[in-house]
């Protein structure tokens, strides 16, 4: 591998649709996949990710480029002086907007996070469902998540019973 | 229960059920579900979510990485009863944990009513929620442990034959039987509070002998011992100097902090230490501090909360690493407390739990 010191080191993602995404190495080395193969050094020119269309790959690569801890290289406006709070303030505002996707996006972007290993991603995708089970309903819950409830009635019955606990 | 909601839409109603995702995605998002609470609440939702989250493996993970909450605390029973109980200490409002505590009330069985002859037992020692109790006469033939809880018991075997001829010949001191926690190789660290040990501690003027037994892993089910190449030269010079008359086993102050065991030498200014790795070795406490009570210092050091010699201060040292592998009390703290002639402070530490309940704020109470 070359030298760090040599510029920006940038390494080609390709997706399976063919599509090709030139970024720094530090923004895809956020996943912990994609680092572990550049570690590895079982990267050469261009990495194929699988399973990952080019939108969903766009938009994971927009949320790295956000989250790659800066070293000054991004906004060259930003001081040393920024505060730390103030920067973990902008970076929750940027990641509600970037989750405010439809349903079958967020789960791909799970797939994806949980594929390339990337805790942040993972963690805000997963939130929704997180939220949708604490604050809801039952039948709330089973609207949002789109799941059926196919317990027998019986076997419904107990389980009530034994979780009411868990709704009061 | 609230009426049904009306039908909302959320990136299409009908499409990309949360099932639709391979199960260890699912299982990765319910481990992120705050409580154990929301874990049932996601089970009732379909069957398929239940499967996963009443999976032992999924439990395992869950447990390690949401410790079970504190509930309350078990105390021996101050009330005079023909028959065995257990005192439960339930956590109270505000305390976050008070409702899930009334439920515990309902469904624990405090007298124990579970165990065969329960009038025949008593208790010993509490720990985790469970209740170690022993029968009248020699306490290490007839032992149980108890889990009120979950109604449930284990009877221990007999300690075997020669073990017990041995436990008899050491009559200088003696610390036990007790409960303690299922040690690092027991796989104590994934599913906290499933395994547990009970410890009997033994000593004549020449040999120190520990009787362990375990609930888990490789040893469980019998009777071990571990002893102390160390302990007749640490004594020696208290027995020569009549220090010890030994026709009654001296009982000795229990400990325990990071795993660790503790105990107080009498007359002796030492401290006997177990370590995780179930070895003994032994400390010298600061002179010039009493009533000492040890306690979980930051970063896994032990600290020592006393009196100074005047009364009228708490003294909190913890104990550090010097850069050549020797350790050194270090004062942290000096905490000023009322004092009145004639009043005497006393601790209130029941169990390790009830100390992290506390979050290392000082319990004191003069009686």
């Amino acid at each position: 591998m070359a030298t760090r010191e040599a510029g920006k080191k940038m390494i080609m993602l390709k997706s399976p649709d063919g599509m090709e995404f030139e970024v720094e190495e530090a923004v895809a080395m956020e996943s912990q996949t994609i680092r572990k193969m550049i570690e590895d050094d079982c990267a050469d020119t261009a990495i194929l990710i699988p399973n990952i269309n080019s939108k969903i790959l766009s938009r994971v690569i927009e949320y790295c480029n956000k989250h790659v801890p800066t070293t000054g290289a991004t906004g060259a406006a930003a001081s040393d002086t920024v505060a730390p709070a103030a920067l973990a303030e902008d970076l929750k505002i940027w990641d509600a907007e970037f989750i405010k996707v439809n349903r079958a996006t967020r789960f791909d972007l799970i797939q994806a996070a949980s594929y390339l290993n990337i805790k942040g991603l993972l963690d805000l995708t997963s939130q929704t469902t997180i939220d949708t089970i604490s604050d809801n309903s039952l039948e709330e819950i089973r609207s949002f998540l789109s799941t059926k409830n196919d317990y027998l009635p019986e076997e419904e019955q107990t389980i009530r019973r034994e979780n009411q606990w868990a709704f009061q | 229960m609230p009426p049904p909601p009306a039908r909302r839409t959320l990136g299409g109603n009908a499409s990309a059920p949360l099932t639709s995702l391979p199960n260890d995605l699912v299982e990765e998002i319910f481990l992120r579900l705050p409580t154990a609470t929301d874990l049932a609440r996601a089970s009732m939702a379909c069957a398929s979510f239940r499967r996963i989250i009443a999976g032992h493996f999924f439990l395992r993970r869950f447990r390690a990485l949401h410790r079970p909450p504190l509930v309350g605390v078990l105390a021996y029973d101050s009330a005079e009863r023909k028959s065995l109980s257990v005192a439960f200490l339930p956590a109270q409002p505000p305390h976050p944990s008070a409702a899930a505590a009334a439920l515990t009330l309902a469904a624990a069985d405090f007298s124990c009513s579970f165990l065969p002859s329960p009038e025949l037992w008593s208790t010993r020692d509490f720990r985790d929620g469970r209740a170690l109790l022993s029968k009248q006469g020699d306490s290490l033939a007839n032992l149980a442990v108890c889990d009120p809880l979950h109604r449930r018991y284990l009877l221990l075997p007999a300690i075997p034959h020669d073990l017990a001829v041995l436990a008899r010949q050491l009559k200088l001191m003696h610390c036990g039987p007790f409960l303690a926690p299922a040690g690092e190789n027991e796989g104590d660290s994934a599913n906290a509070p499933s395994g547990f040990r009970v410890m009997c501690l033994r000593m004549s003027s020449t040999k120190l002998v520990l009787f362990v037994f375990y609930s888990s892993g490789a040893r469980a089910g019998q009777w071990h011992t571990v002893t102390f190449d160390g302990w007749s030269a640490l004594i020696a010079q208290y027995v020569s100097a009549g220090f010890f008359p030994g026709t009654v086993p001296l009982p000795i102050r229990r400990h325990y902090a990071h795993g660790c065991f503790y105990w107080e030498i009498p007359y002796t200014r030492k401290l006997l230490v177990l370590d995780t790795l179930m070895e003994f070795s032994s400390l010298s406490p600061l002179l010039g501090r009493y009533q000492r009570v040890f306690v979980e210092a930051r970063e896994g050091r032990l600290g020592m909360i006393s009196h100074g010699i005047n009364g009228d201060r708490l003294l909190y040292d913890i104990l550090r690493d010097n850069e050549d592998g020797t350790k050194q009390w270090q004062m942290e703290d000096v905490i000023p407390v009322p004092h009145y002639y004639g009043v005497r402070y006393e601790w209130h530490t029941s169990t390790c739990r009830a100390q992290q309940l506390c979050r290392g704020q000082l319990a004191a109470a003069a009686p």
